[in-house]
C-alpha cells in the first residue's frame, strides 16, 4: 500500500491529498520507482534493457566488462612519434585525424543515433598527454588496457610531454602534495585530466564542415598574400604565421572527421546488405548510411540529422579528442528548428511529435551508455553514475521572451519515460516560462528523477552580462547573447552558441573544501588526522585566539591560500593547453577562432571564471558554534574544544551535543543566518572575486557538492558543528547540513536567500515528500514554492522525491531496485550503485512536507 | 630509549610482508597511485574516517587483512 | 597463403570514397555478447594476413 499524506487544516478548509494517479494505491511504497518507466516504443524498451550502463562508484566500475580501451592511446602516440617538427597545432590535428582514420567503429543492434569513441563497446579511451598518473592508476587496476606492457610503454613515452609533467614544474612539491590528497583542495586539471566543454553545435548544425574548410582554406590563401606583400613588414606579416598553422590545423581536422563520418555510413551499409534479415532494419541502416553520409560534413536538414551531428560532435569534443566531462549544450533551442522542420512542416525526415521523443530516448539511452576514462577522484565523486552529463533547456530569449517549446517538451517527456541516471537536465526558471513545460519539469521531479533541477534565469542571464564587461578582446557576450547560456557542468551558467562559449576547465571548474580548512584552523594549518602533515599556512595555536575575529581571520588565511594555489593550477594548465594541447575540431567550428585564426583553448572572448567551494556549511555551523559557545556565552574553552575534537569527541557526548544543538543554517534563525551569510559574501566570494584569472575577469564560488561531500567528509576530522571523524559534508553549495533544517521547507528558503553577493551560484539540495507531491495539490504546492524561490531570487534548486522506505528496501534487495534513481547534488544516480555509506547520507536528508504556516507563507492556491 | 609504536596504528616497516597494498582495507589515493588510502577506521554513524598511506608498499599496522573491499564498502 | 582479399568480412573501399586507395577495405565483424548483437569496423588492406575471424568467401576466390 502507497502511503497518502494526512489532512491539514488550511485557510479554514480540511485538505486532503488522494493521490493524483489513483492506481497507485496499490502500489507498495517500497516499490514506486520500480513502476513508473514507460519506453515511449518498443524499441526503447529494448535498448534500455540490454543499455550498457558504465557506473562508476567509490573509484571501481560496478559492471565487471567495463574496461579501458587501446586505440586512441596507440594512435595518438603513433601521430606524435611521426610529427615530430611540426608545429604543435598541425600535430594535434594530425594525432586526432590518426585516431579518426585507424579506430574500429561500432555499431549495435537496434540503435538509431550511431557512433562510439572507443573499439568496443564496453570499452572507454585514455589520454596519456594528459595526466601519467591517472593512466598509471588504470594499469595497476582490473581494467587496465590490453596490451599492459603495450599500454605502460605509451604512458611511458607520454610522461615527459604530458599536461601533468608541464605543469607541475611550477609548483613547490608542498603544494603538489597538499593539491594531490584533494582534502582541502581538489587536484590540479594538470595531474587529473578532468575537463569541462561548451561545443559550439551551432555552428557544425548549421554550416556543415566543408563549408568550414573552405573558410580555413580561404583564410590560409590570404594569410599567405598578406605575407607576400611588398615591401615586408616584419610587424605584421609574422602575425600570420601561427594563424596559418591554425587554419591548417582545422582542414586537417575536419577533413578527418568527414571521413569518420563516412566510414559509419559505409558500416551501416554493410550491414545492411550483408548482415541484416529484417527488411524493416536494412531500410533504416541505409538511412542511417545516408544521413552519416550528409553530417556533419553538410548541414542538418531534418531532427535526425541534428540528433547525429550532436552527437558525433559530442564524441569528438567530450571523448575522442580531448577528455571532458559534460553535455553542455541548450538542447531545446539548438534542436528546435530542425523540430520545427520535421514534426511541425514535415518538409525533411516526416516524424510525429512521439518520434521526436523516441529520439530524445535513444539520445538519453546512447549517453547512459558513454563510459569515461577519468581518473580515480572523478570515478569516487559521481557515485551511481557514468559522469556528469547535464544539458539545459527552458528560460528565455532577448527581451525575457519564454524559449520554452514543442522540443523542451519532448525532451522532458522523453526524460520522464525512459527513465535514466543521466543525462541530468537544468530546468532555467522565469515567469514567463508555459505553464504546460512547468507541468512536465514538475512530472519528472515528482517521479524521483533528481532533475531538472531549477536555475534562475534572470541570475543566469545578468551574470553573463557581468562577466562580459571583462573580456580581453572586447567582444563578451551581447545582452541578446547573454540569453542564450546553458551549464557547463552542473551548476554554473556559461554561454553557448557559435563563439564565445567556454572551452576547458581551466576557465572555471575545480572545487576546494572549507570543512577540512575549518579543521586544520583549529590546528595552526596541521592535517593532524588524514595526512599527518602541514596542508596550509601557520594561523596560530586557536587556544590562544582571545577572539571570535581572530579565528574568522584565520580561516580566511586557509581559504586564501587554498583559492589562489588552485586557481593558479587552474591558469598554469590553460598557459600549457593553449601551447600543447590546441583543440583544432573545436577551433574550427568556433567563428572566433577562425575569424582571428588562434586556437579556440587560447582564445578567450567571454571570461566565466568560478570555482567550487564543497562543504561550506559544516565550516559555518562550526563558526556560529564556536561564537556561541565560546565566545558570547563562554560556556567552553577552545582548549576544551580542541581537546575533545582530537578524541573524536568520546567522552565529551554532552559537549558534542551542545555544539550539535547550536543554531542551524536553513532554520531561518538570525544568529545563524548573519554569521553565516557574512561568510558566504565576504569570505567565501569575496576573497575570491580578489583573484583574476586568465581571461582576464573575476572568478566567482560556485557552491557545490557532488559526491565530493562524502569523500572530503572521509577525509575530515572532527569538527565544532557536531560531526564526528569521518562523517559526510553538507551535501550541497549552500544546503543545510543533512536532518538540520528543521523548520520546514520555507524557512529553508529565507535563509538561503539572505546570501546574495559575490556569488555565482549556490546548490540547493531538498528532499520533498512523495505523499505530497504525488498528491492531486502536489502541483500547484510545488508551483507556489517555485514562484516564492524565483521572487526570492534563490540560484538554484534541486529536489529528491523518494520515500525511506523505498531506499531501506533497495538496501536489502539491490537486484530488485534497478530503476530507483535519486539526486545526489548536481547529478542524478542509481541508488544502489552508490555504497552505502553515501545512500546512508541521502536517506538521512530531512524529508520536507508542507504545513499550513508553509502553504501560507507561498500563498498557495488550493 | 625510542617508544614503541602500538601495532595497530600505522607505521612504516620496510620490507615488511604484510603491506598496506595487499590490505583489503587499502584503497589507492585518488590522484597518485603509488599512494593510498585507509578505510580501516568507521565511525557510529556510518562514515569512514580515512587516513592517507605515503608508501602503500613499506607501511603496516595491526588490523591488516588481506583482500579486497566491494564499492558497498567504502567511498 | 591466405591473405584478407579473400575474407568474407573484407569490402572493399569504394572508389569514390574520401579515404580510397588501392587495396584498402573495411573489415566488418559481427560480434555478440550478453547484451546482443554488434558490428565492428577495422581498416584493413587486401594484402594483410588474416586475423582469427577469417573466413573464405567463395565469390572472392
Amino acid at each position: 500500500m502507497t502511503t497518502v499524506a494526512g489532512s491539514i487544516k488550511y485557510r479554514g478548509n480540511v485538505i486532503e491529498f488522494p493521490l493524483e494517479n489513483p492506481q497507485e494505491n496499490d502500489v507498495a511504497d517500497e516499490m514506486l520507482h520500480e513502476n513508473l518507466a514507460r519506453p515511449t516504443t518498443e524499441r526503447t524498451k529494448r535498448l534500455k534493457a540490454r543499455c550498457r550502463w558504465k557506473h562508476a562508484s567509490a573509484g571501481e566500475f560496478i559492471d565487471s566488462e567495463v574496461r579501458a580501451g587501446i586505440e586512441r592511446m596507440r594512435f595518438i602516440t603513433e601521430a606524435h612519434k611521426a610529427s615530430e617538427g611540426q608545429p604543435e597545432v598541425i600535430r594535434r590535428a594530425l594525432g586526432l585525424a590518426n585516431i579518426l582514420n585507424k579506430s574500429t567503429l561500432v555499431l549495435q543492434q537496434d540503435e538509431f543515433i550511431i557512433g562510439y569513441h572507443a573499439e568496443d563497446p564496453e570499452m572507454f579511451p585514455l589520454y596519456p598527454e594528459l595526466s601519467y598518473m591517472a593512466v598509471q592508476d588504470y594499469l595497476m587496476s582490473d581494467y587496465s588496457p590490453q596490451p599492459k606492457e603495450e599500454a605502460d610503454a605509451i604512458n611511458q613515452y607520454w610522461k615527459r610531454f604530458s599536461m601533468q609533467s608541464k605543469g607541475e614544474r611550477y609548483f613547490s612539491k608542498e603544494d603538489l602534495t597538499r593539491m594531490y590528497q584533494v582534502s582541502t583542495m581538489e587536484a590540479p586539471g594538470f595531474a587529473t585530466g578532468y575537463n569541462s566543454i561548451t561545443p559550439p553545435y551551432e555552428t557544425i548544425l548549421e554550416d556543415g564542415l566543408l563549408k568550414r574548410i573552405e573558410m580555413a582554406k580561404t583564410k590560409i590563401e590570404h594569410a599567405q598574400k598578406e605575407m607576400e606583400n611588398i615591401p615586408w613588414n616584419a610587424t605584421e606579416g609574422l602575425e600570420w604565421i601561427s594563424k596559418i598553422d591554425v587554419w591548417k590545423a582545422m582542414v586537417i581536422a575536419d577533413e578527418a572527421v568527414i571521413n569518420w563520418a563516412r566510414r559509419h555510413a559505409r558500416l551501416a551499409k554493410i550491414v545492411a546488405e550483408h548482415f541484416e534479415s529484417d527488411p524493416a532494419r536494412r531500410e533504416e541502416l541505409l538511412e542511417i548510411s545516408d544521413i552519416s553520409h550528409r553530417v556533419p560534413a553538410e548541414p542538418c536538414k531534418g531532427l535526425k540529422d541534428a540528433f547525429q551531428a550532436k552527437w558525433y560532435t559530442y564524441l569528438l569534443c567530450h571523448a575522442i579528442d580531448r577528455y571532458a566531462s559534460g553535455y553542455a549544450h541548450k538542447e531545446d533551442e539548438l534542436l528546435e528548428p530542425y523540430y520545427n522542420i520535421s514534426v511541425k512542416e514535415k518538409s525533411f525526415q516526416p516524424m510525429t511529435h512521439k518520434d521526436a521523443v523516441e529520439m530524445v530516448e535513444m539520445e538519453r539511452l546512447k549517453i547512459s551508455e558513454h563510459g569515461a576514462g577519468k581518473s580515480r577522484a572523478y570515478r569516487e565523486i559521481f557515485p551511481g553514475s557514468n559522469d556528469l552529463f547535464i544539458l539545459t533547456v527552458g528560460g528565455t530569449k532577448p527581451g525575457y521572451v519564454d524559449a520554452c517549446s514543442d522540443m523542451t517538451d519532448a525532451i522532458l517527456e522523453g526524460a520522464r519515460n525512459i527513465r535514466t541516471t543521466e543525462p541530468s537536465i537544468v530546468f532555467r526558471w522565469h515567469p514567463t516560462g508555459r505553464i504546460q513545460t512547468k507541468r512536465l519539469v514538475f512530472e519528472c521531479i515528482r517521479d524521483g528523477l533528481g532533475y531538472p533541477s531549477i536555475k534562475h534565469d534572470v541570475i543566469g542571464t545578468e551574470q553573463m552580462k557581468y562577466y562580459s564587461q571583462f573580456s580581453k578582446n572586447k567582444n563578451g557576450a551581447t545582452a541578446d547573447e547573454a540569453h542564450y547560456w546553458a551549464l557547463v557542468l552542473c551548476m554554473s551558467p556559461g554561454v553557448c552558441g557559435r563563439r564565445k562559449t567556454q572551452k576547458t576547465r581551466s576557465e572555471g571548474g575545480g572545487s576546494i573544501f572549507p570543512a577540512k580548512m575549518m579543521e586544520i584552523t583549529l590546528a595552526d594549518g596541521f592535517d593532524w588526522s588524514y595526512s599527518a602533515m602541514q596542508l596550509g599556512p601557520h594561523t596560530g595555536d586557536p587556544t590562544q585566539f582571545k577572539t571570535f575575529d581572530q579565528v574568522w581571520e584565520a580561516f580566511r588565511t586557509q581559504y586564501k591560500y587554498a583559492v589562489s594555489t588552485v586557481i593558479r593550477a587552474k591558469d598554469v594548465c590553460r598557459y600549457f593547453e593553449g601551447k600543447f594541447l590546441q583543440m583544432p575540431f573545436v577551433s574550427s567550428i568556433d567563428d572566433g577562432a577562425m575569424e582571428l585564426g588562434i586556437d579556440a583553448v587560447e582564445l578567450s572572448e567571454q571570461p566565466n571564471g568560478w570555482h567550487n567551494p564543497i562543504t561550506t556549511i559544516v565550516a559555518a555551523n562550526s563558526l556560529v558554534a564556536i561564537k556561541k559557545l565560546i565566545y558570547d556565552e563562554q560556556k567552553y574553552t577552545m582548549q576544551q574544544l580542541v581537546t575533545a575534537l582530537r578524541a573524536n569527541w568520546e567522552g565529551y557526548e554532552a559537549m558534542r551535543l551542545d555544539f550539535l544543538n547550536a543554531p542551524k543554517w536553513g532554520n531561518d534563525d538570525e544568529y545563524a543566518d548573519n554569521i553565516i551569510k557574512d561568510f558566504y559574501e565576504d569570505i567565501i566570494g569575496g576573497e575570491m572575486s580578489k583573484i583574476t584569472n586568465y581571461s582576464g575577469g573575476p572568478v566567482k564560488p560556485v557552491g557545490q557538492a557532488v559526491g565530493l561531500y562524502m569523500e572530503v567528509g572521509s577525509r575530515t576530522g572532527p569538527t565544532p558543528d557536531g560531526r564526528f571523524g569521518g562523517d559526510a559534508g553538507d551535501d550541497g553549495g549552500i544546503s543545510p547540513y543533512m536532518g538540520t533544517d528543521k523548520k520546514g521547507p520555507t524557512a529553508v528558503l529565507r535563509s538561503v536567500a539572505k546570501v546574495q553577493k559575490n556569488q555565482k551560484a549556490n546548490l540547493l539540495n531538498q528532499r520533498l515528500s512523495v505523499p505530497i507531491m504525488r498528491s492531486v495539490h502536489g502541483f500547484d504546492i510545488w508551483k507556489s514554492y517555485m514562484d516564492a524561490w524565483e521572487q526570492l531570487n534563490i540560484d538554484h534548486v534541486q529536489f529528491n522525491v523518494v520515500s525511506t522506505a523505498e531506499m531501506r528496501a533497495a538496501q536489502k534487495e539491490p537486484e530488485k531496485h534497478q530503476d530507483l534513481i535519486v539526486r545526489v547534488s548536481g547529478f542524478s544516480a542509481r541508488f544502489v550503485d552508490i555504497p552505502t555509506f553515501g545512500q546512508n547520507t541521502i536517506i538521512a536528508r530531512n524529508e520536507q512536507t508542507f504545513g499550513a504556516e508553509d502553504l501560507e507563507y507561498l500563498n498557495t492556491q488550493l | 630509549m625510542e617508544e614503541k609504536i602500538p601495532a595497530n596504528i600505522m607505521h612504516e616497516e620496510l620490507g615488511t610482508k604484510k603491506p598496506c597494498s595487499s590490505c583489503k582495507w587499502q584503497i589507492a589515493d585518488p590522484t597518485n597511485p603509488l599512494r593510498g588510502q585507509c578505510t580501516v577506521n568507521r565511525n557510529k554513524m556510518g562514515g569512514v574516517w580515512k587516513r592517507w598511506i605515503g608508501n602503500v608498499s613499506n607501511m603496516t599496522c595491526g588490523k591488516h587483512e588481506e583482500g579486497k573491499l566491494s564499492f558497498r564498502e567504502h567511498v | 597463403m591466405a591473405t584478407c582479399k579473400e575474407c568474407t568480412y573484407f569490402f572493399p573501399v569504394p572508389e569514390n570514397a574520401d579515404d580510397f586507395e588501392s587495396g584498402k577495405g573495411d573489415c566488418v565483424t559481427e560480434k555478440e555478447d550478453a547484451k546482443g548483437k554488434y558490428w565492428l569496423s577495422k581498416p584493413t588492406t587486401n594484402t594483410s594476413s588474416p586475423c582469427p575471424s577469417y573466413k573464405l568467401c567463395s565469390n572472392k576466390i
